[in-house]
């Protein structure tokens, strides 16, 4: 593991009791921290310096977990050192890094995939199984809503976790949309499909971050539309032992609709997904629906496709276009017009962003 | 009470943070660390003061983000948020939250009154049972002609009526002094609320039945009390089917769907959230059998404010109605919680028609809080408000508003920008 931040714990959790894979090494440039992951984790074998994993023999996966801007340095001389790679959500900040990350696979004997756990969370692959089997018809509008919160959170978030995604909203990225946001945005596509087009207004709270914001978009080849609604709910206590957001996903379909309720936190009592057809609610309420589940899911798929053979879901082209919706949506807010994610290159961003 | 002083307070931390925040970090530093001394002296970890003693002396740009935010952030999102903070996280000044109750429908009757109706349509036939069952007189009219040739017209007390009034009638009913109720579906432009509003001196209101649905009511006077601090989003998604309800199926038009009844809703918005300023919208085909939908997104004109109209035509849904299989909801987002409405005409669910999150808590009103959800009860409210209240010229920027949003959103899908109102 490079990078042994705020987040990597769940990651750690996720290797625990793990027939197929183990973490074996620990890099960080940070000592302090370094050291202190160490200890909490009864992890002895660890560097500060990044090559002694990579070139390790005894290392398959190398698990990139560092800023964003730092993934294709490490991601792309992993790869090229033969070894399987994962990253952490956003693939990076630009279109050619993505591009040179996907290049760097294919020219690779090791498999890449980028991280994004929202997919494999329970009541989500739920809703997915009850979308495949026709359950409420075709999808006509599907609505993603983030609430973010101060309270409600039953460990303590690093001040510097927080104030680092904030400046990034002066890169032309942003914490809500870019960042946290892409859960959603992957999400969206993995409910549904690929983006055509997107429109929407994006704010600014306390001078840094991207929100609130009210996104729409239609979907390539199909008549659905979709949204997603993002607002600061400060003093709304959201439950959650990870980040204090509130996260609920409407689908209405033509004979039916599906609620989500809750991912990361949850503000009220209800079934993790409700489904409403034929004058009924189905409340599925056996459904995991700590995130942790959806981390150890996520996590211990990499390893086990490489096992078996099998492509996983979380491709770097996937992650690249993801990265292209949310710089649709930030770049259309700003303008006030329609963007296609397909049109958008690193020239744009440059020019409309930064 | 308790709350003007804590927004008091609220109001003085800012005012002292701003101070110290425009000072060398020395001098916040020290504060900082005298507080953290004092915290460890009764035994208590502060880990975000460690941890902003920290950033201070070693992380420069980090400092500056920090001290950016209460200088150069939104004044009355400070404010919002630490009032909320103060209200709903400091236990011993949380003051009692005022939950309004449900209206109970009046008992008077109005034997004295007489109500001539125009028009036809479905709100009308209700207004009409409405007023009767409240002991008025009714005198129908088929067409608005109907009104000149009726010697009964003097005797008239109030017109609803779902036709705009042309000139010569008008003339006729302001001259017996009738208070006038339009119904909203006959005002297609902005301009005939501007022109007509201030000739009319008797109480004059343009009807919407949400406007005097209960839970609406109890809605709309919670968020003027702040409940819920500063409103963010505001989404309202309306569904229909083919499916549930007397009057179910009713054919669909595809351009007439968009108006009515899937765009009534931008009344709801702006009187609940105020003006809209900007919208950008995608408008899907809508097919009596394959459906369709419209969503739309709103700039409103308080800050930081949006808007989100999510429209569906759900041909084999089953919604259960009494009347027409129109669901409704509503989700209203603030810095201190979130509002929900579950229910409009139709009952889709038997969830409590308004639930509430703020802080810490939950409330839930519905039949145990005696609150009126029949859609019956939208028309006896309706009746009562219009006798009753002295003044009844309500709403109309906002009226006016709405009707400027239905009118931008056909050219906003067209050409898919955002476009001004």
């Amino acid at each position: 593991m490079i990078g042994c931040g705020d987040i990597t714990f769940l990651h750690y959790n996720a290797y625990q009791d793990f027939e197929y894979a183990e973490l074996y090494k620990l890099c960080d440039v940070n000592e302090e921290q370094l050291k202190k992951r160490s200890q909490e984790w009864g992890i002895k074998n660890i560097t500060t310096d990044y090559k002694e994993v990579i070139f390790d023999k005894e290392i398959d996966i190398v698990e990139v977990n560092t800023p964003h801007h730092l993934h294709k340095k490490f991601v792309v001389e992993a790869l090229d050192a033969g070894k399987n790679v994962a990253c952490q959500k956003p693939i990076s900040t630009t279109i050619e890094e993505a591009e040179a990350m996907i290049c760097a696979e294919k020219k690779s004997a090791g498999k890449f995939r980028v991280l994004e756990n929202f997919v494999f969370y329970p009541s989500y692959r739920k809703a997915k199984e009850l979308i495949d089997a026709n359950e409420i018809g075709e999808i006509l509008t599907i609505r993603f809503k983030l609430g973010s919160s101060l309270f409600g959170i039953s460990r303590y978030i690093p001040l510097k976790t927080n104030l680092w995604h904030m400046m990034e909203s002066e890169k032309g990225m942003g914490w809500a949309v870019f960042d946290d946001g892409y859960h959603k945005l992957s999400l969206a596509i993995y409910l549904v499909g690929e983006i055509e087009k997107v429109q929407g207004f994006i704010d600014r709270s306390f001078r840094y971050t991207d929100l609130p914001a009210q996104l729409i978009w239609k979907y390539k080849g199909r008549n659905t539309l979709g949204s997603f609604d993002i607002a600061p709910q400060l003093n709304l206590h959201t439950s959650s032992k990870y980040f204090p957001a509130d996260e609920r996903v409407d689908i209405v379909g033509t004979k039916g609709m599906i609620k989500l309720n809750g991912c990361t936190g949850k503000i009220r009592d209800t079934a993790p997904l409700i489904l409403y057809k034929e004058g009924k609610r189905y409340l599925f309420e056996n459904l995991d629906t700590d995130w942790q589940a959806s981390f150890t899911a996520g996590i211990r798929d990499f390893p086990q496709a490489i096992l078996e053979g099998r492509e996983t879901l979380l491709s770097g082209e996937r992650a690249r276009d993801i990265l292209k919706f949310a710089y649709a949506l930030i770049i259309s807010a700003k303008k006030g017009v329609e963007i296609k994610p397909d049109d958008v290159s690193d020239e744009m961003i440059k020019k409309e962003l930064l | 009470m308790k709350i003007k002083i804590i927004e008091i307070i609220s109001f003085l931390i800012i005012g002292v943070l701003k101070v110290i925040l425009s000072l060398p970090n020395g001098i916040f530093l020290f504060l900082l660390k005298i507080i953290n001394t004092g915290a460890k002296t009764i035994n208590k970890q502060v880990p975000i003061l460690t941890e902003l003693i920290e950033i201070i002396q070693t992380d420069k740009g980090a400092t500056n983000t920090l001290r950016n935010i209460v200088l150069q952030g939104n004044y009355s999102q400070l404010f919002y948020f630490l009032r909320g903070a103060l209200i709903h996280q400091v236990e011993f000044l949380s003051p009692q939250i005022k939950i309004p109750l449900p209206h109970q429908p009046k008992k008077v009757k109005y034997p004295n009154l007489t109500v001539g109706i125009c028009g036809d349509n479905f709100d009308l036939q209700m207004l009409s049972s409405a007023y009767q069952q409240k002991g008025c007189k009714v005198i129908s009219y088929e067409k608005m002609e109907d009104i000149l040739k009726d010697n009964n017209i003097s005797k008239v007390n109030i017109l609803e009526t779902a036709y705009f009034l042309p000139e010569n009638i008008l003339e006729k009913i302001l001259s017996q002094k009738i208070s006038i109720s339009l119904h909203f579906s006959s005002i297609k432009s902005p301009d005939m609320v501007e022109e007509i509003a201030p000739r009319i001196k008797t109480p004059f209101r343009i009807f919407y039945p949400y406007f005097y649905y209960p839970p609406v009511q109890i809605i709309k006077e919670m968020l003027k009390s702040n409940i819920l601090g500063e409103v963010y989003t505001i989404r309202i998604r309306a569904t229909a089917s083919n499916h549930g309800g007397k009057f179910a199926p009713q054919k669909i038009e595809e351009d007439a769907f968009l108006s009515h009844p899937a765009f009534d809703h931008y009344l709801l918005l702006t009187f609940l959230g105020g003006k809209v300023e900007k919208v950008a919208a995608y408008l899907g085909k809508i097919d009596q059998e394959k459906g369709g939908q419209a969503v739309i997104s709103c700039k409103l004109s308080t800050p930081l404010r949006y808007g989100l109209l999510e429209y569906s035509f759900a041909p084999d849904m089953y919604i259960y109605s009494q009347y027409f299989p129109y669901d409704l909801e509503i989700e209203i987002a603030g810095t201190d919680g979130i509002i929900w409405l579950n229910q409009g005409m139709a009952n889709r669910t038997c969830e409590a028609p308004i639930q509430v999150r703020i802080g810490k808590r939950h409330y839930s009103l519905g039949i145990e809080s005696f609150l009126q959800t029949g859609w019956e009860s939208v028309y006896s409210q309706a009746v009562d408000d219009f006798i009753l209240a002295p003044k009844n010229k309500i709403n109309f920027p906002e009226i006016i508003s709405a009707i400027k949003l239905k009118q931008a959103l056909y050219k906003a899908g067209e050409i898919s920008k955002v476009i001004d109102i």
